[in-house]
């Protein structure tokens, strides 16, 4: 089963992903602050991982860029979520070369965003 | 400005111009014949204090209320810019009058350089001269003075007004993100039960929670357009363009609002022109989208049971242009209040109770949205019959201009943001 980190402040959102992520049939673990991001994907090898972008400890092109310069996740792919609809926001998220889904998210457009990553010779964002 | 001195005769005969006059001069004659002639000089009621140095005047001007200082170029060692740079220190901030003997122009220009308000000669100084010289420059003083005052509270305003907007955006941006996240949380939850994953719902609990997954995407819309508004008046609102088929467009938004129109008992027709060539256009999708749905929800909201809202795209060769006009049969807007439609707030009627409001900033919106694409929007109404709301935007001309392909990102404010100009006031 693919595994999914969830690294959001939100702890509502979070379990709505973990709901929403773990029905679609992937396995999912979530942090609540960018302290703890890089050390979960340390131990828990992440297939994927959603992002939100705005966290306590850091904003999330921070803790991308961390996760980025970790052995284990130089090549996991990594999508952002994000509530705010500046757009020089979203511009940042994407020169960094990440998918962007913005809140409220569409949860059909998230999953199959997250199969499309995930699948073998897909382009991984 | 209506201030203005009148003219001598008329103040002479109503009130005098009371003023406190310092004369600097170290001739003593010069400064009798000047006490000689503000005593005769029509319309004015002046008292004169005298100074024969510069320290001396520096002392009469520490101790009295002085309104103009009247003052010899050559005064000692010293010569009038000195003097007025030395008067000026002491505090005094009224107008300074110089007096020349023999005054050329190059001392005329020292004086005014020095800040002098005005010279005399003193061949020329006469009773009348004299008087309406000094009322003059106390009046010019007067006004400068206010006009600086003026200048000073408008700067102060706009950098306020400034930081106000500057303030005002970075709140829009937070209540957008606090208000964006628990609206996240609520809705997803909401879809999940929707989607059975909380277990088997019946029927009657599924339509309640459309009722309440509808209501989310409203308060979505509203956040959005709140965001949309404040971002256009700050010159900040960006548009990603890329080619794309208007035809298709209008087809995704009549299918979008096709059942809502069904549920208000409407008929919601498309018509195009029959013909092969697409209709090609430059714009960012997502935002027309968004003006095109505003116009046709508008309109099934004002069009009564049984009528019909019309969706017409026209392509005008000659001017390259492309209208899209949406149509209702509803009871139209009355004369007086359509060229208010497209105002920031505008509402409809607030007696008319059949229709509910909104924040009043969709048309608003719309049109500035259409104008950031080098388009516009522009309404027509005939009460009892129907209103028309037409967009137009330029075709999309496929030649291999610099930049007019492809997907991009145009902003207002950034270089490069060629729309800058087009959102003007």
């Amino acid at each position: 089963m693919q595994r999914i980190l969830i690294i959001e402040d939100d702890e509502d959102i979070a379990r709505a992903l973990q709901i929403r992520l773990e029905a679609a049939g992937f396995a999912t673990t979530q942090v609540h602050d960018a302290v703890q991001a890089a050390p979960a994907v340390q131990q828990g090898s992440p297939d994927m991982i959603l992002l939100d972008y705005s966290m306590p400890g850091g904003n999330g092109l921070e803790v991308a860029r961390r996760i980025r310069a970790l052995p284990e996740g130089r090549s996991i792919p990594i999508t952002f979520l994000t509530a705010y609809r500046e757009p020089g926001v979203r511009a940042a998220i994407e020169r960094e070369g990440y998918h962007c889904i913005e809140k409220p998210y569409d949860s059909r457009e998230l999953v199959g965003h997250i199969r499309d990553a995930l699948t073998p010779g897909a382009e991984a964002s | 400005m209506s201030e203005r001195p009148q003219p001598e005769q008329e103040v002479a005969s109503t009130t005098s111009f009371e003023l406190c006059v310092l004369a600097i001069d170290d001739t003593v004659e010069d400064l009798d014949l000047m006490g000689r002639h503000l005593e005769r000089a029509p319309g004015l009621d002046a008292e004169l204090l005298t100074a024969v140095s510069v320290e001396d005047a520096q002392r009469v001007l520490a101790g009295e209320k002085v309104d103009v200082v009247l003052c010899d170029y050559h005064l000692g060692a010293f010569k009038g810019p000195e003097v007025i740079a030395r008067i000026r220190r002491s505090g005094f901030r009224g107008p300074v009058l110089m007096l020349t003997g023999r005054g050329g122009e190059n001392v005329a220009a020292a004086s005014f350089r020095a800040g002098a308000i005005d010279y005399l000669r003193k061949a020329q100084v006469s009773p009348a001269a004299l008087g309406r010289t000094l009322r003059h420059a106390v009046e010019k003083h007067r006004l400068s003075q206010a006009l600086e005052e003026r200048n000073e509270e408008l700067a102060t305003t706009i950098e306020a007004l400034t930081r106000q907007q500057k303030e005002m955006r970075q709140f829009h941006h937070v209540l957008s993100h606090e208000l964006k996240t628990p609206l996240t949380a609520t809705s997803e939850f909401i879809a999940l039960v929707l989607d059975g994953l909380a277990g088997e719902t019946t029927p009657e609990q599924r339509d309640y929670l459309a009722v309440a997954q509808r209501n989310c995407a409203a308060i979505q819309r509203n956040i959005d357009d709140i965001l949309d508004a404040s971002r256009i008046e700050t010159g900040r609102l960006s548009v990603r363009r890329e080619v794309c088929e208007l035809d298709q467009l209008l087809e995704r938004v009549v299918a979008c609002l096709e059942s809502r129109a069904r549920a208000a008992g409407l008929v919601l027709a498309l018509r195009r022109p029959e013909r092969s060539t697409a209709a090609l256009v430059n714009v960012d999708e997502h935002r027309i989208f968004q003006i095109l749905t505003n116009l046709v929800s508008n309109a099934i909201k004002f069009t009564p049971r049984g009528g019909e809202v019309a969706v017409e795209l026209e392509v005008d060769e000659t001017e390259q242009l492309l209208h899209v006009s949406v149509r209702d049969s509803g009871r139209g807007i009355p004369p007086q209040e359509l060229p208010l439609v497209f105002e920031r707030g505008f509402q409809v009627q607030p007696e008319d109770a059949t229709v509910k409001g909104g924040l009043g900033i969709g048309l608003y919106l719309c049109r500035q949205l259409a104008r950031l694409h080098g388009g516009d929007i522009e309404a027509s109404s005939e009460p009892e019959t129907g209103s028309c709301f037409v967009l137009e935007l330029p075709v999309h001309r496929a030649e291999p201009a610099e930049g007019t392909g492809g997907s991009r990102t145009a902003s207002s404010q950034g270089p490069g943001g060629e729309l800058q100009h087009t959102l003007g006031s």
